[in-house]
């Protein structure tokens, strides 16, 4: 036996000391190195669709051709001049059609596709990568997103006369939003719900982010329906089993809303199912977090009973007393009263945020409900 | 015995080589010895033998054999030692000796961690420089360990044998890498030219 072990070939390949230019000169040994090498050329990508140079064309459509091999994209629409938005919704299916195995896609929509042509396109792609378990969408909305027809996506998942279309089921699902006019519309993450909820309801953890806070759902206009699928304004995320909820949020969150958004009777989009919500990071202002007078984020907390660590990061620079020792009246104190499984209080740096500065442990006593201790973990 | 009864396993085929007898057609050999390890009364012994498909009984330390998950998992399935000789049936006695004998270098490596995947492992590029001597073997025996190493599981020295391979490749040109592992060249110089083309964009 003096031949290269084919059945292991795909192992020397993945070797990290083969650069990528290793790699293309392994593709043009024979057809089995080929398909070897361009498994793992291919398995991760980024690419800017209809990209300003040609360069990012060809790849674009390199991908496609070993779309088998693609795993995880990121996938940045851009516009162009030579290669307006307009050709986008028709063109991208055709990208995303062979990519067959992905498994982890993360969408930037730095073109601001049209509302209804957006929402198409993702419902086309749960509806057809059955395969995807992690799904990170980044879009700005403009004034009009949320207010115009999206029946060609309700469509999709729900056909006339037919049963719903089968959708993929995500592990994890990630959603930033910027709003270009003063507040994210609350109708445009609505029909976000709407159209995600059969692919992100299975969901174990959901990250959400925004630069500015939803509009109420009353201040939803008037607006043309499709007959097909029902809105009512007043749609929020639902969830089977989430375990983990990241938070992103703007300062004035709390001030500008009736309550803090997880507050069960709130009527922002995070209210339901929090139930299993083991970790949730947050990040706000701190008077958001520590408002004496309306305290909604502890009221909040009473809709996640099941947690048991919470990560907090302060966006502003008000300062709390960050020891809660001997000070039973301290807010944290009253997260391991309203808690009965909290177990980790986590505070980053307000600004290096994935640097933690302060983790408390907190130990209960069965008998006695108000004999808490915080013990502080080494970091 | 031993090697009569070792013939007498139904072996299968798998990835065109031949597969480890499994724990129940052990227990199936029609041999005094392996009725014997099913009683409580079964000898903890230091020391087993492995039988090489050209049939040579090597001695080996049950640590160092164990360095295999593959003998590992089957004398905890079977029971704890056995005296008779484990036929390892598609590698032979050259092959087996250097297994061994990386087996007992590395006999006190900590044991790679559970949830160690084939990427983590292909993330460092560094090859220790025993390693490295011990891989300076013909291009014969150097694919014939790896083999061993994937079909007796220890990963630590497929890797091993799989970035030596991969250091033999860096930095050649397809032609190169077609001499250097007497590899036919199957492309029409069209479809060449066209993977060429189609993989510019990753080109500095």
């Amino acid at each position: 036996m003096n031949t290269l072990p084919t059945e292991l070939l795909g192992d020397i390949v993945n070797e990290a000391v083969l650069s990528t230019a290793d790699l293309l000169n392994i593709a043009r040994v024979s057809r089995l190195f080929n398909e070897l090498a361009a498994a793992r050329l291919y398995r991760t990508g980024e690419l800017s669709y209809l990209g300003a140079t040609e360069r990012d064309t060809q790849k674009v459509e390199t991908y496609s051709r070993h779309g088998k091999h693609v795993r995880t994209l990121t996938l940045n629409l851009c516009p162009h001049r030579s290669s307006p938005v307009t050709l986008i919704p028709t063109e991208l299916p055709r990208l995303l059609r062979p990519l067959t195995n992905l498994h982890s896609f993360t969408l930037l929509d730095a073109a601001s596709l049209p509302w209804p042509d957006f929402t198409t396109l993702l419902a086309k792609l749960i509806t057809t990568h059955f395969a995807l378990k992690h799904l990170e969408l980044q879009c700005s909305l403009s004034a009009i997103d949320g207010t115009q027809d999206i029946s060609q996506a309700r469509r999709i998942l729900h056909p006339p006369g037919a049963a719903a279309t089968s959708t993929c089921k995500l592990d994890s699902f990630t959603l930033r939003v910027s709003a270009k006019h003063g507040t994210i519309d609350r109708s445009a993450i609505d029909d976000l719900i709407e159209i995600l909820l059969p692919a992100s309801r299975s969901a174990k953890t959901f990250s959400y982010s925004c630069d500015f806070r939803e509009s109420p759902p009353d201040a939803t206009p008037n607006r043309s329906r499709s007959t097909i699928g029902s809105n009512t304004g007043r749609r929020s995320w639902e969830w089977d089993n989430l375990e983990e909820l990241s938070l992103k949020l703007p300062t004035s969150w709390t001030r500008s809303s009736p309550a803090y958004g997880i507050h069960p009777n709130s009527q922002t989009t995070l209210r339901q199912d929090l139930h299993n919500v083991t970790k949730l990071s947050i990040k706000t202002g701190t008077d958001d977090l520590f408002d004496e007078i309306n305290n909604a984020f502890e009221f909040g907390l009473a809709s996640l009973p099941a947690l048991r660590h919470i990560r907090i990061s302060q966006a502003s620079t008000y300062r709390l007393d960050w020891d809660p020792r001997g000070k039973p009246n301290h807010t944290f104190w009253k997260f391991a009263r309203t808690l009965p499984h909290l177990a980790f209080l986590e505070q980053t740096d307000p600004y290096y945020m994935a640097r933690t500065i302060q983790t408390w442990s907190i130990d209960r006593n069965k008998d006695d409900v108000d004999n808490i201790t915080f013990r502080p973990l080494p970091l | 015995m031993g090697l009569s009864a070792s013939r007498q396993i139904e072996t299968t085929a798998i990835s065109g080589h031949l597969a480890f007898p499994t724990t129940a057609q052990l227990h199936h050999i029609n041999l005094p010895v392996f009725r014997q390890l099913s009683t409580p009364t079964a000898v903890n012994m230091t020391n087993m033998k492995l039988l090489s498909s050209d049939n040579v009984e090597i001695s080996v330390e049950k640590d160092v054999a164990e360095r295999s998950v593959l003998i590992k998992n089957m004398l905890e399935d079977v029971g704890e030692t056995m005296d008779a000789p484990i036929p390892i049936p598609n590698v032979n006695e050259a092959v087996l000796r250097k297994v061994i004998e990386w087996c007992e270098h590395h006999r006190n490596d900590p044991p790679p961690p559970a949830d160690d995947d084939s990427d983590s492992r292909k993330k460092s590029t560094d090859i220790e420089e025993w390693d490295q001597k011990f891989m300076q073997v013909d291009q014969e025996m150097l694919f014939e360990i790896i083999l061993a190493a994937n079909y007796l599981d220890i990963k630590p020295l497929l890797d091993v044998g799989c970035k030596t391979v991969a250091n033999m490749i860096k930095g050649k040109s397809p032609e190169e890498i077609r001499k250097t592992f007497n590899i036919q060249n199957d492309f029409t110089p069209e479809e060449e030219d066209q993977i060429r083309r189609e993989n510019e964009w990753a080109e500095e």
